[in-house]
């Protein structure tokens, strides 16, 4: 049976057994992972996995859920069972008005590669020893890589009782590489990503060379005072602050709770008129774009910030009705019934400048490649705080002058994006916050701690 | 049946040419029940069951794992291991070599007296709806109030090529909530909990939850008016809650994990400060400080009775008087830097998933001061409780951190709240200042959510402590502009 056919049957028997709405998720999930460190695959590992996530309310509004890791029909009826059984008990959500009325889902083509789908864990180890051989042969300073290659493909069905019915695949594979380049009392680290639907678009010499350039670059880093800097971050970098942009502020459940950085502040010029974000989950340029969200309700470009005001929340049923609204197809996938609203497929619009430009435009401040164990602080004023990560660099009247320690920042995210100088002129797909961006520099970033290397 | 599969299992990886091979079958439930504002909110309970096999062939290890639990689909599945270990033999450099450990046959089974799993659901939602109320009764500026309970329940059997085979059942649950007071703008948190502890619903029910909400509530409602921390001083730094266990977590905890001093985790998590060369020599903490990584303490929830390499649950020094003395390691990374053993730290958080040496119950050993004496004998500090911002380096070095709430002491006495403190610094200059440690109010705290690995695992720890003063600290960090 389809995974469709048997999210519809078991919404069927949900209201054959009383209940009086029914959300069935099924999803069937392949993944490979291949990761390595000093030059040695040393976890390799590819598991196959699937499950049923049905949500169910009785009485107009008492909701409960279950979840079964298994596609048999017995386990599915016994996870209907529990689900029912925890509505029946549960009390009565005023703000529950209904699951989604269907929607015309428009096909979408390109979310899946059955390249992907077929790669080898022999294609892995070799995808992985040329990546170690190049960084290897790119200096004799460059001692060891590590990293992880990993592939994953699936499928998700969704149906509810109101008819929606919504059916897709996905692909998705990435290589991360991180090099270390080491002489007497002096190591540099570099790291590169590079992310695609069709592992057979990823370029392991390019992203093993790039790291390795980087690696030797950082050697021998300086620090720097603790202090404001003006400074141009790499895409992986910008990709934290996006996300933090997302869960803090354009999640509906976190404005409604009262605690998103854009209460009272939606409609105003909240950010430099340079920053423009468009969430567009059929977007082919981004890492996964689908056709639906996870209650099945279609995917549609929404405009997050344009020339730097943020225009609108992400919604899903939930949180949208409870505002009279429609939902903006932003439902958590995998949300096991009960995600948060939350940007999925975010395109921050790219400027003019190359790379070369943002590091000239630089009077005094560095270029960052990645951030590290980010958290906020207050949330409700984007205030987070993190580490920098695997390549720093101070840079001085548009000159790289030496790498630099790896520094501790507290910033607000707000300010980062109030002052955002300019942006760079490629996107890269990034996935930390599932968004495509390029490099930007800011005019301020504030540094308050030091560490040791 | 699933012995019956293991030794299935065992016998065509032997068959393939493997060297080692285990095998895992693990059958998981999970309750969660939640409230917010007073209504319920993620009512759910989730089942999966599942097999892993681990193998080393051609010198390379292979790991592959499925839901499928039929004999078809276990020898398809070590079959892909082998073929995997074989793909892994491409970088070997040599053979993969594993700590000797006796081989076990036995059973373990966390003590339970009352079952979390087949409390009534309406029994839980009185308690969280109850305890929610609470905090708003007391909070006339409560915006969101939530609470949660929740169960987890893995029965597992381990087989290994060696002779091993264990069963093990392990249970845990705890109930927490928090609520969020907003005034002119500014939003507050505290929160409250039982704690999190491998045991049956007694758990829970040891703890008045309504009244710890009151608690929570009436310091919320303080924190709307107290003065902002106040900002880049130095002065001395009390913990006494899970923020010292938070604290002990991410520096001590993951610090002294061996695979990441190994370079294992760089890609992820990172490594760690602490290597091989400072081990019985390197003073992380003053000489008042120990720790022990202790799978056997009553209730932690880093408790059980094997590892997932069948390795006997095992407490042992980390840090002893101050000097780093031990690791938390796996059976390949301990044979790596020649040490007899592993430490038993191997576990992995589904079936589908490897195991990664994960923290027991790391624990800070009670000192000789009384609790009270510490606030006592302070000239000028801060107490700060409830964890809400964390952050460290990729090394374990420099770390950062916000908590929900502080009090200022002056000359022994505690004189003030104030909200949004935080607190920086380099984790062996940190712990090098503890000048004072409680021998009483020792408590496991139990965190379910330590995150480590790829695919990303989230794991089940816990760690010990008391009141603990630490000297010196830099306060105030807050970037606020």
């Amino acid at each position: 049976m389809s995974l469709i056919e048997s999210a519809k049957r078991t919404v069927e028997r949900a209201v054959q057994e009383g209940a009086y709405q029914a959300e069935v998720t099924v999803f069937s999930l392949r993944e490979a992972l291949t990761r390595y460190t000093k030059n040695v695959i040393h976890q390799n590992s590819a598991s196959r996995d699937y499950g049923v996530t049905l949500k169910v309310v009785v009485d107009r509004n008492k909701v409960g859920a279950a979840a079964v890791n298994s596609l048999d029909e017995k386990a599915i009826r016994s996870g209907l069972e529990e689900a029912l059984k925890i509505a029946k008990l549960s009390r009565p959500d005023p703000d529950f008005k209904s699951l989604p009325e269907p929607r015309t889902i428009a096909p979408l083509r390109g979310s899946f590669y059955r390249e992907t789908a077929d790669y080898t864990p022999e294609e892995m180890a070799g995808g992985v020893k040329t990546v170690i051989e190049t960084t290897l042969d790119y200096d004799r300073n460059v001692k060891w890589s590590a990293g992880s290659f990993t592939t994953s493909t699936g499928r998700l069905a969704i149906a509810n009782s109101l008819g929606v019915e919504a059916e897709g695949e996905f692909s998705e594979a990435s290589i991360d590489v991180i090099t270390r380049a080491q002489s007497i009392g002096s190591e540099g680290s570099g790291f590169r990503v590079k992310r695609s639907r069709n592992v057979k678009e990823l370029d392991f010499r390019a992203v093993a060379l790039d790291a390795a350039k980087d690696a030797v670059d950082s050697m021998d880093p300086k620090q720097i005072p603790l202090g404001e800097y003006e400074a141009v971050f790499r895409p992986e970098a910008v990709s934290t602050f996006i996300g933090f942009l997302s869960s803090l502020g354009f999640s509906a459940t976190v404005y409604q709770r009262g605690q998103s950085f854009l209460r009272g502040r939606l409609g105003t010029q909240l950010f430099d008129e340079k920053l423009t974000i468009l969430d567009n989950g059929r977007d082919l340029a981004t890492l996964a774009p689908s056709a639906f969200d996870g209650e099945g309700v279609p995917k549609r470009a929404l405009m997050l910030v344009n020339g730097g005001i943020p225009e609108n929340l992400c919604y899903d049923t939930y949180t949208a009705l409870k505002e009279g609204k429609e939902s903006t197809g932003h439902a958590t996938r995998f949300g096991r019934g009960f995600g948060m609203p939350m940007p999925t497929n975010q395109v921050i619009s790219p400027g003019d400048d190359s790379m070369d430009d943002l590091v000239k435009d630089v009077r005094r401040g560095v270029l960052v490649t990645r951030l590290h164990y980010v958290n906020a602080i207050r949330g409700d004023l984007g205030i987070i705080s993190g580490m920098t990560s695997d390549g720093m660099w101070f840079i001085e009247n548009g000159e790289i002058k030496h790498a630099a320690q790896q520094m501790r920042f507290t910033d607000s995210v707000l300010r980062v994006f109030r002052n955002l100088d300019a942006l760079g002129n490629k996107s890269t797909v990034e996935r930390a916050s599932s968004c495509t961006t390029p490099a930007i520099k800011t005019a301020l970033f504030r540094f308050t701690g030091q560490t040791e290397f | 049946m699933s012995e019956e599969l293991a030794e299935l299992g065992l016998g065509v990886a032997s068959k393939l040419g493997a060297t080692y091979a285990d095998t895992r079958f693990v059958d998981n439930e999970r309750r969660s029940v939640g409230v917010r504002d007073g209504k319920p909110e993620r009512l759910s309970h989730s089942t999966g069951s599942g097999f892993g096999v681990r193998v080393i062939a051609k010198g390379g290890w292979g790991f592959a794992g499925s839901r499928d639990i039929t004999a078809d689909e276990v020898k398809r599945t070590v079959e892909l291991a082998v073929k995997i270990a074989g793909a892994s033999a491409l970088t070997a450099k040599g053979e993969v070599k594993l700590a000797d450990t006796p081989m076990s046959k036995g059973s373990y089974e966390t003590p339970v007296k009352k079952d979390p799993m087949k409390v009534p659901l309406e029994e839980i939602l009185d308690l969280l709806i109850s305890a929610d109320g609470a905090f708003r009764e007391k909070s006339s500026h409560a915006r969101t109030t939530s609470g949660e309970v929740e169960a987890r329940k893995e029965d597992k059997y381990i087989a290994t090529s060696e002779g091993s085979k264990i069963r093990q059942k392990i249970v845990f649950c705890g109930a927490s909530g928090q609520g969020i007071v907003m005034k002119n703008g500014m939003p507050q948190r505290r929160s409250y909990t039982t704690n999190y502890r491998t045991m049956g619903y007694e758990n829970i029910e040891e703890v008045d939850l309504a009244q710890a909400a009151r608690e929570a509530a009436t310091e919320a409602e303080a924190l709307l008016e107290a003065e902002p921390c106040p900002t880049e001083v130095k002065m001395d730094l009390i913990m006494d809650d899970w923020q010292l266990g938070l604290q002990i977590h991410e520096s001590i905890g993951h610090g002294s994990e061996l695979d990441r001093v190994l370079g294992h985790e760089v890609d992820m998590a990172g490594m760690s400060f602490l290597t091989l060369d400072k081990r019985n020599k390197f003073r992380y903490g003053s000489e008042l400080v120990s720790f022990v990584a202790d799978a056997t303490a009553e209730g932690g929830l880093g408790t059980f009775g094997y590892d997932d390499e069948g390795v006997h649950a095992k407490k042992a020094y980390l840090i002893k008087e101050g000097i780093l003395v031990g690791y938390q390691s796996s059976r390949e990374t301990a044979a790596e830097i020649g040490d007899k053993e592993s430490s038993g730290a191997m576990r992995a958080d589904s079936p589908l998933h490897l195991p990664l040496v994960r923290m027991t119950n790391i624990n800070l050993l009670p000192g000789d001061w009384k609790s009270d004496e510490i606030i006592e004998e302070t000239k000028e500090g801060i107490l700060m409780r409830g964890e809400k911002m964390w952050s460290i380096d990729q090394m374990r070095l420099n770390f950062q951190f916000g908590t929900e709430a502080g009090w200022l002491i002056k000359n022994g006495e505690i004189t003030k709240m104030v909200r949004d403190p935080t607190y920086t610094g380099i984790s062996y200059e940190f712990w090098g200042s503890v000048d004072a440690i409680a021998k009483d109010g020792w408590t496991i705290h139990g965190t379910t959510g330590c995150g480590k690995g790829r695919p990303g695992q989230s794991m089940y720890v816990g760690h010990g402590c008391s009141r603990t003063r630490f000297k010196n600290v830099r306060v105030g960090v807050t970037g606020r502009l």
